[in-house]
């Protein structure tokens, strides 16, 4: 039977030729039983009205408004004028090569009921939602049919498909008809779950999923081919006079007009310029890269702590990692080509700090080998106990919770970004940027369990803290050397006999054996910038992919990275500030549920259900510091006074430490908001103190009849000291993000910065607004009042995160009061209590105030109290 | 043909046009420019690129005035040239498109077929007729907006077929490419196309109208 490929064509040349009888018959054969090419059909004929249509519309349209601009009829003009010789035209785009849905991946991000229960990335252009196990997003909820909805990735477009299911799809609240196409922004409701999908595209889904706005990185790449390229053509093109003598230019027949000029030329002229210079010049530049490449690897040898990954694997010849080697698709991608080729520019600075790291190793250096020397225990492949049937890394298991909360269709404001602004400095510097790190998540179940940022020449155990017990529970390794980013920019991945998974290389979905090169009991696994694997393990899954981090907005001199101490002694200091910044958090974040949680029973049980899923033994609060309202810490700044001016509700028993078993913190009254404002400070030498925080799934707190207000307390599990974070959800108020969920989430968002090696600054800005009031003799509504706080949010972050750097333990709460004058315009903003020490941040927030626009109040002017804590923590 | 002399170029030029009963040419942009840009643009569906011919056309035109005779009218003179700016513009991307097929050797990837022959994403009965129901405005910006994300050779290619209403012979020509070769253009940008009309205007229009 002949297929729908060759079908359409037909179908196609039909328009144009008489089809042979044969031809006819087998369209007609094939028109029998397929729809969807009848339906092509009659899209071809529409698309051809279209067309005459759109030629009609253009003359109709242009009489009144379709014209030559202003500017360029100036130019013509001057052109003109001048009679001088045409400037040579502007390049044309070169054809931009689509890409190919192959390449692709589809992020499904799962909500139940208001919470978020996890994501999922699917390679791919296409995923089905429904009940069956074998969906690619399974959800467990009698409303879903079996196969229930698809999306599917198209030229960049998402189109939702629903599949006759018994209860239907619905964007927005509207249920859809067939396939309508939706944008990452919709949410999509299927039974009790929302969901939202973003695409990642074949270039990202490896390459970091960095923020649109790092387009401009790609737009300065050498490699790119340039207006020099196009101009030869241009210049030929232009052959002003040969058009000229051709006699029939005279007498412009609108029948013939183009055939004229056809001839005149010798043909191969046209184009041949580019066709020549381009790819030569890509290719060039290729082999001068790659042949650096390997100068550059061949001096790092054995050297660069390659036995971290273990002998065999250090041996293995270089010839066959080409940082370059990934497919045709990606070596067109400028962002393919700035990484690698920065990336040899960088060896050099690169690779002493490793060995001389090797001469003295470090002691952070020393625990993972010597952990990982010994074959990893509890993980020969007879004893795992695989769960062979789980088909897919995750399954949403549906909740019960009965929690209302209308929080998730509230958009974040895009706001000012800081991040945005210092990567689109000019000037900025340029060779960060393109050195790609190992970003590694841990999926456990149904939700990202970890995640880790593997900067080169590291590795990354798995479950060095797990219990054997648990380990085998679980069915999966214990001390198990995952990943190792070597100096070279490619990663190894060690695959354990019963792993499945999928990789993208080069452009190619392939299975996990396909490519793996095993050696006994250990698969290895090769990965350039660009690819992305998914591997399961037991109840475990990860995705592996390369990232490439913001740039380190402190810089340290190369002199210092490259002295073993000076870095042991950095990541000390980094260290103790995290641990202190980690606490203070921590109580934060006690202290802002009970501050915004009323005593009532339903409250209390929807707490602990947020809780439930916490595993204390994992997470225990070992060895805290001293509780702040014990011990406050030295205090410098006069400039705090306080205090919260909002009405504290009772004690109340508090979820979050009764979970972390912190004690102390049992008794603390709203005092404590002010001791925390105080102790900003806190940053001194915290010794060898390890510090396990963690806070879980503590989105979607619901505040009882609040004016509206609900809050997702990021769901966030921190531990100290390294730079791994783990994240276990999105959260409310608005984050400073650190790298890790840069890279998870792909998107710049409000504000994103990061700081020294290793960590990342995390601001948080949190909204208060139980505490706003408003008075004065008009009446402005206070969601009203809300929607701008929220809108202007970002520019409030902006200006912490400004001063943040400056000061990387700024925080505290600033109580702001504006008066909205009748027009709805801010004319007076004062501020009433401020426990942050920055007058500058302040002010800048004051400006921001000021520029914001309210509904016009009924009755005369309004004035508002509004406070906002400030709280930066480090990882 | 009269006589020209550098040191009075102004005055020559009025002389010229004059006698060919032509315009002054500083006039042409304003008297011209609009109706030259909207013949480009909906050839070749992008503002920049129709700006450019406007004015390389214009210059040609400016060079070579003396031989505007005046059989016809100078705007139908004007269109010629430009038509022939347009030609070469086509034969240019169509020599672009050729090389770059060559280069990735071929392109099936972008069809949306799966390797089996299959559509990807099949084509559902469009609801309503897209022609019938936008106004025209929309309808220009519609197609003017997939048009110009059709690669440059698919759409010179589809230009000449389809809005200009040319036979295939007349577009091979210009084109400089076989038959064969120009029905597959066709046919890959008649699939884009229909995706992108799709996409842009009943997906989005599906959903406003039930938002």
């Amino acid at each position: 039977m002949t297929a729908c490929r060759e079908i359409t064509l037909l179908l196609s040349q039909a328009l144009d030729r008489q089809l042979s009888q044969q031809e006819r018959l087998a369209v007609r054969r094939h028109l029998l039983t397929c729809k969807s090419c009848a339906n092509y059909q009659q899209q071809l004929k529409a698309v051809r009205a279209l067309a005459r249509g759109y030629r009609t519309a253009g003359d109709a349209h242009g009489g009144r408004d379709l014209g030559l601009s202003p500017a360029a009829k100036k130019s013509i003009q001057q052109s003109l004028l001048a009679e001088q010789s045409p400037e040579p035209a502007r390049p044309q785009a070169a054809p931009e090569p689509a890409l190919g849905a192959s390449t692709s991946a589809i992020q499904t991000f799962v909500f139940c009921e208001g919470k978020f229960v996890g994501s999922e990335l699917t390679l791919g252009s296409r995923i089905e939602i429904g009940r069956d196990p074998a969906a690619d997003v399974v959800l467990q909820d009698d409303m879903v049919s079996r196969r229930h909805a698809a999306v599917t990735l198209f030229r960049n477009q998402l189109y939702l498909e629903d599949l006759r299911s018994s209860n239907g799809t619905l964007v927005a609240g509207q249920p859809i008809a067939d396939r309508v196409v939706i944008s990452q922004r919709d949410d999509v409701t299927i039974g009790r779950h929302s969901l939202k999908f973003k695409y990642v595209r074949g270039d990202e889904a490896s390459a970091a999923a960095l923020p649109d706005d790092l387009g401009e990185v790609a737009a300065t790449n050498p490699m790119e081919p340039g207006p020099l390229q196009h101009d030869p053509t241009e210049v030929v093109a232009t052959g002003d006079h040969v058009v000229m003598t051709d006699p029939e230019s005279r007498a412009p027949d609108p029948e013939a007009w183009l055939a004229a000029a056809v001839g005149d030329e010798p043909e191969p002229i046209h184009g041949a310029p580019t066709e020549i210079d381009h790819p030569d010049y890509q290719t060039a530049a290729r082999e001068r890269a790659a042949s650096q490449s390997r100068v550059a690897r061949d001096e790092i040898g054995d050297a660069g702590a390659s036995d971290l990954f273990g002998g065999d694997l250090a041996r293995r010849p270089p010839a066959d990692v080409d940082p370059y080697g990934s497919g045709p698709e990606e070596s067109r991608q400028p962002r393919e080509w700035t990484a690698p080729i920065s990336a040899v520019e960088e060896q050099s600075s690169e690779w002493t700090a490793p060995i001389s790291a090797a001469e003295e190793p470090p002691r952070e250096w020393t625990a993972p080998i010597s952990d990982a020397a010994p074959p990893p225990r509890g993980w020969p492949s007879d004893e795992v106990e695989l769960e062979p049937e789980l088909p897919r890394p995750q399954r949403f298991v549906s909740s019960a919770a009965a929690d209302e909360d209308d929080d998730e269709d509230e958009e974040q404001p895009a706001g000012f970004s800081l991040f945005r602004l210092l990567l689109t400095e000019p000037g900025a510097d340029e060779h960060q940027r393109g050195r790609p790190a190992l970003v590694l998540i841990q999926y456990r179940d149904d939700a990202i369990w970890e995640m880790t940022t593997l900067r080169r020449g590291e590795a990354h155990l798995l479950n060095r803290d797990l219990p054997p017990a648990t380990a085998r529970e679980l069915g999966v390794p214990r001390n198990f050397r995952l990943a190792r980013l070597r100096l070279d920019g490619t990663a190894e991945i060690a695959v354990a006999h019963g792993t499945r998974g999928k990789v993208r290389q080069g452009g190619a979905t392939r299975a996990l054996d396909e490519i793996t090169d095993w050696r006994g009991e250990r698969g290895v696994l090769r990965l350039k910038a660009g690819d992305l694997a998914t591997l399961q393990l037991g109840r475990d899954s990860y995705l592996v992919r390369f990232g490439y981090p913001p740039r380190h907005l402190l810089q340290v001199p190369p002199g210092l990275i490259s002295n073993a101490e000076q870095r042991r002694e950095m990541r000390r200091v980094a260290f103790s500030s995290t641990t202190a910044l980690g606490m203070h958090f921590l109580v934060l974040m006690a202290l802002y549920i009970q501050s915004l949680l009323l005593p009532s029973p339903t409250v209390q049980q929807l707490a602990e259900d947020r809780f439930a899923e916490i595993d204390t033994k994992q997470l225990e609060l070992k060895a805290p510091e001293p509780p702040p309202q014990e011990a406050p810490p030295p205090k410098e700044e006069p400039a705090v006074e306080d205090q919260a001016p909002e009405p504290e509700p009772k004690e109340r028993p508090q979820p979050v430490r009764s979970r972390t078993t912190s004690p102390q913190a049992k008794k603390e009254s709203p005092g404590i908001l002010a001791a925390l404002g105080k102790i900003p400070k806190m940053s001194g030498p915290a010794g060898g103190q390890t510090l396990v925080a963690a806070v879980s799934n503590l989105d979607a707190v619901k505040v009882p009849g609040g004016g509206g207000a609900s809050y997702k307390v990021s769901g966030l599990i921190g531990k100290g000291p390294t730079n791994r974070i783990q994240l276990g959800g999105s959260g409310g108020g608005l984050s400073t993000k650190g790298l890790a969920s840069i890279l998870r989430e792909g998107g710049g968002g409000p504000g994103t910065l990061s700081k020294l090696k290793g960590g990342a600054v995390r601001g948080r800005l949190v909204k208060v607004s139980r505490g706003s009031k408003s008075r004065g003799s008009g009446y402005l509504d206070r969601s009203e009042i809300q929607k701008v706080v929220n809108k202007g949010i970002g520019q409030i972050q902006f200006c912490y995160e400004k001063e943040l750097l400056k000061n990387q333990s700024l925080s505290g709460k600033v109580v702001f009061e504006w008066t909205i004058s009748r027009t709805g315009r801010v004319s007076i903003v004062k501020t009433i209590t401020s426990s942050m020490n920055s007058p500058s941040a302040v002010q800048c927030m004051i400006g921001a105030i000021k520029g914001w626009v309210f509904p016009a109040p009924r009755g005369g002017e309004v004035i508002v109290t509004y406070p906002f804590i400030f709280n930066a923590m480090g990882f | 043909m009269g006589t020209l002399e550098p040191a009075h170029a102004a005055t020559t030029n009025q002389k010229v046009s004059e006698r060919h009963k032509g315009s002054d040419p500083a006039s042409w942009v304003e008297r011209y420019g609009d109706a030259l840009y909207r013949f480009a643009v909906v050839r070749v569906h992008r503002r920049d690129i129709a700006e450019d011919l406007v004015q390389e056309a214009l210059l040609a035109a400016f060079r070579d005035r003396q031989r505007f005779e005046g059989s016809s009218s100078e705007k139908t003179w004007l269109v010629g040239i430009l038509k022939h700016k347009i030609a070469d513009h086509f034969r240019r991307v169509s020599a672009e498109a050729a090389a770059a097929l060559a280069e990735r050797g071929g392109d099936a990837a972008e069809e949306p077929f799966d390797r089996a022959g299959a559509w990807c994403l099949a084509p559902i009965t469009w609801p309503r007729d897209p022609e019938a129901e936008l106004g025209e405005r929309e309808l220009f910006e519609l197609v003017g907006g997939c048009l110009a994300e059709l690669p440059p050779g698919l759409a010179a290619a589809f230009t000449l077929r389809e809005i200009d209403g040319m036979s295939s012979d007349e577009a091979c020509k210009i084109l400089g490419i076989s038959a064969t070769n120009l029905w597959v253009r066709l046919h890959r940008a008649r699939l884009r196309l229909r995706q992108c009309l799709e996409a842009r205007w009943f997906g989005r229009g599906a959903r406003s109208e039930r938002g």
